[in-house]
C-alpha cells in the first residue's frame, strides 16, 4: 500500500524539490528492487495523471525559471553516455537529432522532442536492448526532469493518459504479475462509468412511449479490440445533444399523461414531489433526495410562473432524465474505509457493478433484495450471486459472449470488403457472409463455454465448427417438419416435440433465436409453432422453386450456394442441416476460423503483420509501438512475387525492430488465403500460383518452451495452447473487459488467484469469472486523492 | 450584403461565451467587414432516391459522343438543357453536369445508404448498415461551421419505409463513426427549431425556446453542485458533461442574439409546413433550407428529398417511385420520370432564385453555394453504381471548374475513368481538408491498374 502513497506524493513535490536524485532514490528503495521501473512507473502514471491535469490547472502563475543545473548535471550527460552515437547530428536515425536539444523545455523549446525522450525512456524502448542500459536511477531522473519542466511550461505528457488506454496495458510486466511476489490489497480507483449502449438499449423503455423514437446516445466507436473501458469515455456534447432530443421526445409523450400538466392550477408540494420521485425511479434507480425534489420543484415553480404547468412538467420531467447518474454509474466506493485505506461497494453498487459485468441490465430483483437485506456486503456474498446468475439459463449474460468478440476481434469480419469476382462467388451483394461468419464463431465460441472445461484451449484448438446461415436455418426447420409431418398436420405437437426442435437449433428458448441466428428480418419472429414451420415449409418451396426433396434438404439456396467455401466445402459435400458441429481438417480453433481470418485480412489479401501482432499482444502480452509517422507503410506490387516476398522491405533494419514481433507470426496463417480458405498454393496475376511458405520461427516470448521454429499456423497454435503465459495474457483481457480498466501490478493477487481459480476449476470460465467478479480489484474502490475527501 | 444582415451580425458577434464559437464568428466578423475571402461556403445536398438515369440529365447535344477513354468536358452554356430541367435554364452559368463517375465499391439496389456520400459498402435491403466515417457533407459542414452545423432535413426515411415525420434517420448521412445525422421530418417541427427563437411559429413555439434556457441553466446549476461529491480524479467526465451544456447555453443566447435577423429572414407561416401532400412537403423543407442559411443559422443542408416508397400524387402520378423503378403503372418509366424531374428542377431552381436574390461580397449568396443535387442509388432505380451522375446549381465561391461546364468521364473500367471517392475527395481538398483520398478505393480498378484515388485535378482551381 506504501507504494502506492509514496508514488502519489511524488508528483507536487516535484515544484518544490526540484533536485532529483534523492527523488529518485527513495522511489527505488521504496520499491522491492527487483521491481523493473517501467512498471513502477507506470502505476504511478496510472494513479497520478489526471491529479496532475488538475493540479496543473490551479496553480497560479509565477516566473518560469529552467532547471539548468539539474540539466547539465544528470540530463545533459545522460543523453551523450546513452543516445547520442545513434541520435547525433550525422548519425540522426530516424530522424531524432538530439545532440542540439533545448535545455529551456519550462520556456516550450523543443517540447515534441522531449516528449519524445519520456515516452522512449518510459517505455524502455530506447537505448535499445542490444545496447548498454543506463541504471534506473539515471533513467529515473531525467525523466522526473522532463516531467517536471514540461509542467512549468504549462504542459503534460499525454503519455500518461495513453497508459490508461487498452493498447498500453501490456507494458505492465507480465512475470511479475503472475510471480505471487507483490502483496499489495486490489482496489479499482473510486469512479464514474459512461453508461454503455446496451445498457441504454434494455432500459429506455422506462422513459415511457417516446423511446420508441429514441436514438443511440453512447455509442462506442467501433474499434478493434476491448472498447467499454471506465477512463476513456465521456458524456461530451455529442452525447448530450442525442441526450436532450430523447429527453425531448419522451416529455412530450409523458405529458400527455401527466395530471399536473393538463391542469391549470399550480400542484401542492406533495403532488410534485411524488410525481418527480415516480419518473425519478424510473430513470436514475433510487429514491430522490429531499435536496434533488426541492431542486426539481424549483425548476418546475420557476418555468410554470412564466409558461404554465405543461411546460414547467416538460422541463423537470427532461431534466430527471439528464441526471447524471443515468449517464454514468457511479461508484465510490460506499463502504467503511479498511485499512489500507479501501472501501467496500455498498450493497447497491455491487447490486449495480455484478449485474452490468454480465447481463447489460440493472440488477434483478434477487440482487437488490439481497443487497437490501445486507447479503452483498463480502467476496463470499458477491460469489453467491455471481454463481447464481451464470448458473440461470433464464438470464441473459451477453457481456460473456462480447468479451469473446472484443478479444479475438473476429467480430470485425463484415467490415473488411470481399469482391466477389475475386474469390469466385463470394456473394456479397445484398447479403454480408462475413457477417454470417461471424454468427458461426459465435457458435463456435458458444458451444466450448457451454461444455466450460479448457476453455481457453479449446478456444484455440478445437476443430468443432458450424456452419450456418439462413438457408441451414430453414432447412432444419424443413427437415424437422417432414420427420414429424403428419402428426404437425394433425395439429399434435407435444412439449417434447417442440423441445426437440429446440434442441436441433441450438437453442434453449426461442428468445435465443435472434441472439444466435442471423435471419431475415421477417424470419426474426419465428416461435417454433406449428404455423411458423408451415410458414418456413412454404418458404421453402418457393425459394428453392422445386418439390424435390433432395434439393429441399440437403442444398443451399442460390444466394448462400458458395457460403461453405470458406470452410473448404462445396455446397453438395454436406447438408449443413442442425445440429452441429462439422469437425474440419486443417484447423485448429478461433485463430483459423474464417471469420478471424478475414477480419484479420486486407481487401484483397491476408495480413501476416496484423494476424501477427494480434498473437504477440493477445496471446503473448507482447509490446508493438505504434507505427512512426515517417514509414511509408505500403506493400511493393509486384506481380511475380508471393505476399511473404513483397513484405521482405520490412525485413530492414529500421523496420525489423518492432517488424520481427509480428511478421514471423503472421506468415505461418499463409496456409489460409484471404477468404479464410486453406490452400497450399498462392495465387499471383494471370493465374500463376507458387507454394506457400508458412514456415517461421517464434522468438522472445520470455517462455522458453514456446520459442522455435513452426511448420504452419497449426502447429504455432498446438503450441501456444500449451503455454502457461498464453493462458495467462487471455485471463488478463477477461480482467480488463470486465474490471473496464488496464491491470496493474496492484492487481497481481487478483490475477494471481483467477489464474488459479481456473485451473482448479478444469479451465471453467465460469470459474474465473467467479474469481474476477468477486475479487478486491472488482468490490473494493479508493479515491486517488486523500485530501480531496 | 443587405443592411439587416451585416447589422445583425456584428451584434452578434460581440454575444457572449464566443470563445466556444469562434471559428464561425471569425468568418462571420470578417464577412460583417466586408472581407470577401472570408465569405463563408455554402452547401446543400438533395438526395433522391430511386436513381438518376443519366441520360435523363444529359442535354441533347452531348448524347451519343462518346468520349472514348478521356474526359468530355463541354461548356453547357450554350446548349439547351432537357425540357424537363427547363427551370434551371435561367442559371446556366452557375450549372454543371458531371456524370461517368463510379461507386463500384458502394452497394447496389435500392439504395447505396452511407456509401453515396461516404464511399464504402454497407446495408442491406432495409438495414442502413454500419457507419464507418462521416460523410462528405458532415465533414464539409465540420469545415464550415454555424449555430446549426449540419441541418438534415427529410420528407422522407429510409428508402423502403413508409415512414415520416419527426426526427428522421434515413440512413444517408453521418457525422462520424457510429453517428448518424438526424434529420427533421416534419417541417412545422423544424421551423421551430430554426425559427422558434425569434418567431411564434405555432402558439408557445418562442415561449417554449425561452423556457429551455431554464433547463439549460438547472443542469448547469445541478452538474456544477453534485461535481464537488465527486472523486477530483473524475471531474474530467462530469466537466465533459457540464460542457455540454454551457455550449447548448451559448448556442442559446447567441439565437436570442441573432433575433432580428433570424426573424427578418424566417419565411412566414402557414399551412404549408403542416400539410401532408409530399409535394408541398418538399416546398416547405426547402424553403426552410434556404431562409436558413440566409439567416445565417446554418451552412450546410442535407435534404432527403423522396424515397421509393412515396407517391407524387399533386404531380397526377398514380404509381409509387418503386412501382416506377419496375415499370408499372399507366405511363412509360421515362415519362414519369421527366414529370417527377420537371418539378425537381422546379423546387432547384427556386432555392437558386431566392439566394441569388441576397447580394454578398462582390456578387450574391448563389455565387458563395453548391446545390448538388444526386442520388442514393447511383444511376438507376436498382443502382448498379457503373455511374454517379451529379446535377450542381451554384458558383461554390469560385473554388472549382464547375459552373457551366458538362463533363462526362470515360466509362468504368476504361483509361481514364474515375470515381466517386475521387469526386469527394475533390470536394474536400477544394474546401480545406487536404485529405489524399476520401472513402474505400475501387479495388477492382486497383488490381486492373487503373489508378484512381485522389482528387479530379482537372476540376481544382
Amino acid at each position: 500500500m506504501s507504494l502506492h502513497r509514496k508514488i502519489n506524493a511524488d508528483p507536487p513535490s516535484l515544484q518544490t524539490n526540484p533536485f532529483i536524485q534523492p527523488q529518485s532514490a527513495l522511489l527505488t528503495r521504496t520499491l522491492n528492487t527487483s521491481v523493473r521501473f517501467s512498471a513502477m512507473a507506470l502505476i504511478a502514471a496510472l494513479f497520478c495523471s489526471s491529479k496532475l491535469l488538475f493540479a496543473q490547472a490551479e496553480k497560479t502563475t509565477t516566473p518560469i525559471v529552467s532547471d539548468k543545473k539539474a540539466f547539465d548535471d544528470s540530463v545533459s550527460p545522460f543523453l551523450t553516455k546513452y543516445c547520442a552515437d545513434c541520435h547525433g547530428e550525422s548519425s540522426n536515425e530516424s530522424g531524432v537529432v538530439l545532440s542540439g536539444i533545448s535545455f529551456d523545455l519550462a520556456s516550450g523549446h523543443d517540447i515534441e522532442l522531449w516528449n519524445t525522450v519520456l515516452r522512449q525512456l518510459h517505455l524502455e524502448e530506447m537505448p535499445p536492448t542490444d545496447s548498454e542500459q543506463p541504471e534506473p536511477h539515471e533513467r529515473d531522473a531525467v525523466m522526473l526532469w522532463i516531467n517536471a519542466e514540461l509542467k512549468k511550461s504549462g504542459n503534460v505528457s499525454d503519455l500518461y493518459s495513453k497508459l490508461e488506454s487498452p493498447s498500453f496495458a501490456n507494458y505492465v510486466n507480465h512475470e511479475k504479475l503472475f510471480s505471487g511476489e507483490i502483496t499489495a490489497e486490489p482496489f479499482s480507483p473510486a469512479r464514474l462509468w459512461r453508461t454503455s449502449p446496451e445498457v441504454f438499449e434494455n432500459v429506455k423503455s422506462n422513459y415511457g412511449e417516446g423511446a420508441r423514437d429514441f436514438r443511440q446516445p453512447f455509442p462506442l466507436e467501433d474499434k478493434v479490440g476491448i472498447k467499454d473501458y471506465a477512463n476513456l469515455l465521456f458524456a461530451d456534447s455529442a452525447v448530450v445533444s442525442v441526450l436532450m432530443s430523447n429527453a425531448a421526445v419522451a416529455a412530450d409523450e409523458l405529458i400527455k399523461r401527466s395530471p399536473i400538466a393538463s391542469s391549470d392550477a399550480r400542484p401542492s408540494d406533495d403532488i410534485l414531489a411524488s410525481a418527480i420521485s415516480e419518473h425519478f425511479r424510473m430513470v436514475v434507480y433510487r429514491e430522490p433526495l429531499k435536496a434533488e425534489i426541492r431542486n426539481y420543484s424549483e425548476l418546475f415553480r420557476k418555468t410554470a410562473t412564466e409558461g404554465g404547468n405543461a411546460e414547467a412538467m416538460r422541463l423537470v420531467l427532461m431534466a430527471v432524465m439528464l441526471h447524471h447518474e443515468s449517464v454514468y454509474r457511479v461508484e465510490i466506493g460506499l463502504g467503511e474505509e479498511d485499512a489500507y485505506g479501501r472501501r467496500m461497494l455498498s450493497g447497491t453498487e455491487m447490486a449495480f457493478a455484478i449485474a452490468y459485468a454480465l447481463t447489460d441490465r440493472p440488477p434483478d430483483a434477487a440482487l437488490l433484495q439481497a443487497a437490501q437485506e445486507g447479503r452483498l456486503s463480502s467476496s463470499a456474498d458477491a460469489q453467491v450471486q455471481v454463481a447464481r446468475i451464470l448458473k440461470d439459463d433464464a438470464i441473459d449474460k451477453p457481456r460473456i459472449l462480447r468479451f469473446f468478440q472484443e478479444f479475438f476481434g473476429y467480430s470485425q469480419a463484415h467490415k473488411v470488403f470481399k469482391d466477389e469476382d475475386r474469390s469466385g462467388g463470394f456473394a456479397y451483394y445484398g447479403e454480408n457472409y462475413p457477417a454470417m461468419y461471424e454468427k458461426d464463431a459465435d457458435f463456435f465460441v458458444m458451444n466450448i463455454l457451454e461444455k466450460d472445461q479448457d476453455v481457453f484451449r479449446q478456444l484455440l484448438t478445437s476443430d468443432e465448427y458450424y456452419i450456418i446461415n439462413r438457408a441451414t436455418f430453414r432447412n432444419t426447420v424443413y427437415d424437422f417438419y417432414k420427420k414429424n409431418q403428419q402428426q404437425l398436420d394433425a395439429g399434435e405437437y407435444p412439449e417434447a416435440k417442440q423441445k426437440e426442435l429446440l434442441q436441433r437449433l441450438n437453442l434453449k428458448g426461442w428468445h435465443e433465436l435472434n441472439v444466435k441466428y442471423n435471419l431475415h428480418n421477417f424470419n426474426k419472429g419465428f416461435d417454433g409453432s406449428v404455423a411458423a414451420i408451415k410458414q418456413i415449409v412454404e418458404e421453402q418451396y418457393s425459394w428453392m422453386d422445386t418439390k424435390d426433396e433432395d434439393i429441399l434438404l440437403h442444398r443451399m439456396q442460390a444466394l448462400y450456394e458458395k457460403y461453405p467455401m470458406v470452410y473448404d466445402l462445396r455446397d453438395d459435400e454436406q447438408d449443413f442441416l442442425l445440429p452441429q458441429p462439422y469437425k474440419r481438417p486443417n484447423r485448429a480453433g478461433m485463430l483459423t476460423h474464417p471469420a478471424w481470418l478475414i477480419a484479420h485480412s486486407l481487401n484483397d489479401s491476408t495480413d501476416p503483420i496484423r494476424r501477427g501482432k494480434w498473437v504477440r499482444e493477445r496471446l503473448l502480452g507482447g509490446v508493438i509501438p505504434d507505427i512512426p509517422i515517417t514509414v511509408d507503410a505500403s506493400i511493393p506490387e509486384d506481380h511475380t512475387k508471393t505476399l511473404r516476398e513483397r513484405l521482405q522491405k520490412t525485413e530492414k533494419a529500421e523496420c525489423w525492430r518492432c517488424h520481427k514481433k509480428m511478421n514471423p507470426l503472421g506468415y505461418g496463417f499463409e496456409i489460409y488465403d484471404d477468404f479464410g480458405r486453406y490452400r497450399a498454393e498462392e495465387s499471383l496475376a494471370k493465374g500463376d500460383t507458387r507454394p506457400v511458405n508458412a514456415r517461421s520461427e517464434l522468438a522472445d516470448t520470455g517462455e522458453q518452451k514456446l520459442d522455435g521454429e513452426f511448420k504452419d499456423a497449426l502447429e504455432l497454435i498446438d503450441r501456444l495452447a500449451e503455454s502457461d503465459k498464453v493462458r495467462q495474457c487471455m485471463i488478463r483481457h477477461v480482467f480488463r473487459y470486465f474490471m473496464g480498466r488496464n491491470e496493474t501490478l496492484n492487481d497481481s493477487k487478483t490475477l494471481v488467484s483467477a489464474d488459479r481459480a481456473y485451473l482448479e476449476s478444469g479451465g471453467s470460465f465460469k470459474a474465473l469469472l467467479i474469481s474476477l467478479l468477486s475479487s478486491d480489484s472488482f468490490l473494493y474502490r479508493k479515491t486517488l486523492e486523500p485530501t480531496s475527501r | 450584403m443587405n443592411p439587416t444582415r451585416r447589422h445583425a451580425l456584428k451584434n452578434l458577434s460581440l454575444g457572449a461565451g464566443s470563445f466556444l464559437l469562434s471559428p464561425f464568428l471569425r468568418q462571420v466578423e470578417l464577412q460583417a467587414a466586408g472581407s470577401s475571402n472570408a465569405l463563408p461556403n455554402r452547401f446543400v445536398f438533395v438526395v433522391k432516391s430511386s436513381g438518376i438515369i443519366p441520360d435523363g440529365i444529359t442535354p441533347d447535344a452531348f448524347k451519343g459522343k462518346d468520349s472514348s477513354g478521356s474526359l468530355f468536358n463541354q461548356d453547357l452554356t450554350n446548349v439547351p438543357l432537357p425540357s424537363s430541367m427547363h427551370a434551371l435554364e435561367p442559371f446556366k452559368d452557375q450549372l454543371s453536369i458531371v456524370q461517368g463517375l463510379s461507386g463500384k465499391m458502394c452497394r447496389g439496389g435500392h439504395s447505396s445508404w452511407f456509401g453515396m456520400m461516404g464511399v464504402y459498402m454497407t446495408g442491406g435491403e432495409f438495414d442502413a448498415g454500419a457507419v464507418i466515417r462521416a460523410t462528405a457533407d458532415a465533414e464539409l459542414a465540420k469545415l464550415n461551421p454555424a449555430p446549426f452545423n449540419h441541418l438534415g432535413l427529410a420528407i422522407r426515411g429510409k428508402a423502403l419505409s413508409s415512414d415520416y415525420g419527426g426526427t428522421m434517420y434515413p440512413g444517408i448521412s453521418a457525422v462520424g463513426p457510429g453517428q448518424e445525422l438526424p434529420f427533421q421530418g416534419s417541417p412545422d417541427i423544424a421551423y421551430e427549431q430554426l425559427f422558434g427563437s425569434a418567431v411564434a411559429a405555432s402558439s408557445g413555439a418562442e415561449k417554449r425556446f425561452k423556457l429551455q434556457g431554464n433547463l439549460l441553466d438547472f443542469m448547469v446549476d445541478d452538474i456544477k453542485k453534485v461535481s464537488k461529491a465527486i472523486p477530483s480524479s473524475e471531474h474530467g467526465k462530469m466537466n465533459a458533461y457540464l460542457n455540454a451544456f454551457e455550449e447548448l447555453q451559448v448556442r442559446h443566447s447567441k439565437l436570442s442574439s441573432m433575433k432580428e435577423q433570424i426573424a427578418a429572414n424566417a419565411p412566414g407561416y402557414s399551412d404549408k409546413f403542416t400539410s401532408t401532400v409530399e409535394e408541398v412537403r418538399q416546398e416547405a423543407q426547402f424553403d426552410l433550407a434556404t431562409a436558413a442559411l440566409i439567416a445565417g443559422l446554418t451552412n450546410v443542408v442535407t435534404i432527403r428529398l423522396d424515397n421509393v416508397d412515396m407517391t407524387y400524387k399533386k404531380l397526377g402520378i398514380d404509381e409509387h417511385n418503386h412501382g416506377i423503378g419496375h415499370n408499372e403503372g399507366t405511363k412509360s418509366q421515362t415519362e414519369y420520370r421527366e414529370i417527377i424531374q420537371q418539378h425537381h428542377s422546379e423546387l432547384l431552381a427556386t432555392m437558386a432564385g431566392k439566394l441569388r436574390a441576397v447580394p454578398e461580397g462582390d456578387g450574391d449568396m448563389l455565387d458563395n453555394t453548391m446545390i448538388i443535387f444526386l442520388s442514393d442509388s447511383s444511376d438507376n432505380h436498382h443502382g448498379t453504381g457503373m455511374e454517379w451522375p451529379y446535377l450542381i446549381v451554384g458558383g461554390g465561391g469560385g473554388k472549382l471548374k464547375l459552373p457551366g461546364r458538362y463533363l462526362r468521364y470515360p466509362k468504368y473500367g476504361e483509361k481514364g475513368c474515375r470515381t466517386i471517392g475521387d469526386w469527394w475527395t475533390t470536394l474536400l481538398n477544394a474546401y480545406g481538408n487536404p485529405i489524399k483520398y476520401y472513402g474505400n478505393e475501387d479495388l477492382v480498378l486497383k488490381q486492373n491498374g487503373c489508378s484512381h484515388a485522389g482528387p479530379l485535378e482537372e476540376l481544382l482551381v
